[in-house]
């Protein structure tokens, strides 16, 4: 089965994995380098372009607190290759521990009814969904800070909350012109 | 202690519906809190007995202390007991499945959010207090024993003391002088209320009067033209007067009546049409251009009264006049004498 479940392996003593999944395989990297900066916990980022992942690391892999989905708003690949990746994921992911980050909202190329499809995809999943600006080093600090907090939660670190619980506060919803909610 | 007891229990029944690998991932992490909260190690050492071909790598790390500070040691074991949480959560998901439709699910799960935030907060504040009363405990405790820590203890209490009084009297303070500051901009929003009604109702009372303010102006412009005709008659009065007095060379200087009517003569502000042209410049030009035209009515007027005596009329400014005049009556007196 290539499901990926969230709890089939044993979670490491203080630290947090990540699984980035970007098809463009970008904003991976430096996303990536600013993760692991992080000194109170150990944070472990791994890096895939689609899911479902390859069997050979299967064992080797740790137990993957959160997935994140970055989606370029300007390609309409991107979204497609991540919705596709989501059939590979058990759902027992999808309370809390899936995320969507979405890249290139304000630029003039990215259509609309794109970024309405994201929002629609994440709130039928109940995922935050997040906006971050991948062109600039205060962009991705930004964007990391705020998965760091996610990712802490997923990971069990933050004493009163779970993944789930959180998920309830944090889920994207609908905009009948509201505004997302932002994880601060 | 107490819970992970009964999340041993919760195993120990649900071990059926596992499949093996979690509940013996459950196995070992519900081994290791209770290694933590109990130290039986002959315990361990069978649970781990059991478990050995799944958990190699990890009962190493269970064993072995990595971490050094009871704070990391605190922490790590907090992050286990969320994570057993949580797996303890989807285990009961799984065993409690009842079907019902999305909205239904979406409907209900506000009220249970609430109701989930209203008992963690109050968990969490009881936590505080229980923690505030443990440590004021220890304090008191400490400070019973009356040694060098306490002393040190008691100094520091009594500061804290200082400050809080002296906290409390700067917020009394600065309450005090905030309502003042209420207080006046009270009074002013006040005073801007009433004057703004004021303005409103200056503006309603001129626009009001307007129909009557026709009649009143019309009045008014009479009233005025009235003025400028009997004005104009008295100048013109005062210069066939002034004339008179001239052509017929009476001795005005001499007789006081004759002398203060003389001088009152000055006082008029025209004459001719120079003396218009040399009026002040805040006159307007309408006032210049009605000077103007008296003084040219009054001197042709004064050319029609005069044109029965065989007088001279001097159109020349009437200091100059009253001048010349002197002069030349003098040198009548002095020719006499």
């Amino acid at each position: 089965m290539s499901l990926l479940k969230p709890f089939s392996k044993l979670p490491g003593l203080n630290t947090a994995n990540i699984l980035l999944v970007e098809s463009e395989e970008q904003f991976q990297q430096s996303l990536a380098d600013a993760l692991v900066e992080e000194t109170s916990v150990t944070v472990n980022v791994r890096l895939a372009k689609s899911l479902p992942l390859p069997m050979e690391n299967d064992e080797s892999r740790p137990r993957i607190d959160l997935v994140v989905f970055i989606i370029n708003l300007t390609s309409e690949l991107s979204f497609q290759s991540a919705e596709a990746s989501l059939k590979y994921l058990d759902p027992g992911y999808f309370l809390g521990k899936v995320c969507f980050m979405v890249t290139n909202a304000r630029n003039a190329s990215s259509p609309a009814e794109r970024l309405d499809a994201v929002r629609k995809l994440a709130s039928s999943l109940h995922c935050p969904l997040l906006f971050a600006e991948d062109q600039t080093p205060d962009g991705v600090a930004s964007a990391t800070e705020r998965l760091l907090t996610i990712l802490k939660v997923a990971a069990g670190l933050v004493p009163i909350a779970t993944a789930l619980y959180v998920s309830n506060l944090t889920r994207c919803t609908l905009p009948l012109d509201i505004d997302l909610p932002s994880f601060d | 202690m107490s819970y992970s007891s009964l999340c041993w229990i919760k195993s120990t029944f649900l071990w059926c519906d596992l499949s093996l690998q979690e509940s013996s991932l459950f196995f070992f992490l519900f081994c290791f809190l209770v290694m933590e909260s109990s130290d039986s190690q002959g315990k361990l050492n069978h649970m781990v007995g059991t478990v050995e071909p799944n958990d190699v790598p990890a009962a190493e790390g269970a064993t072995g202390q990595k971490d050094t500070s009871p704070v990391d040691m605190l922490r790590i074991k907090q992050q286990m007991s969320n994570q057993c949480f949580e797996m303890a959560v989807q285990l009961n998901a799984e065993k409690n499945k009842r079907s019902c439709s999305t909205s239904e699910a979406e409907r209900d799960l506000p009220e249970y959010i609430s109701e989930l935030e209203r008992v963690k907060t109050l968990h969490f504040n009881s936590t505080l207090t229980l923690h505030r009363m443990q440590m004021w405990h220890a304090i008191g405790e400490k400070l019973n024993w009356s040694d060098s820590e306490a002393d040190a203890l008691k100094a520091i209490s009594d500061r804290c003391m200082g400050l809080c009084s002296h906290i409390k009297h700067l917020q009394q303070e600065s309450k005090k002088l905030q309502d003042e500051i209420t207080e006046i901009q009270k009074n002013r929003l006040e005073m801007k209320r009433v004057t703004h009604e004021k303005i409103k109702h200056m503006e309603e009372f001129s626009k009001k009067e307007y129909p009557d303010m026709e009649k009143y102006k019309a009045a008014l412009e009479k009233g005025q033209a009235n003025l400028e005709k009997y004005k104009k008659m008295a100048i013109m009065t005062q210069n066939v007067l002034r004339g008179i007095l001239l052509a017929c060379k009476v001795n005005w200087l001499d007789d006081p009546k004759l002398r203060d009517i003389a001088m009152t003569l000055e006082e008029f502000p025209i004459s001719d049409k120079s003396n218009a042209a040399r009026s002040p410049p805040e006159g307007a030009e309408e006032a210049s251009q009605q000077m103007k035209s008296a003084a040219q009515r009054v001197t042709e007027e004064e050319k029609e009264q005069h044109r029965g005596r065989t007088t001279r009329v001097y159109k020349v400014q009437p200091a100059l006049l009253w001048i010349i005049t002197y002069l030349d009556f003098c040198s009548s007196l002095s020719g006499t004498k």
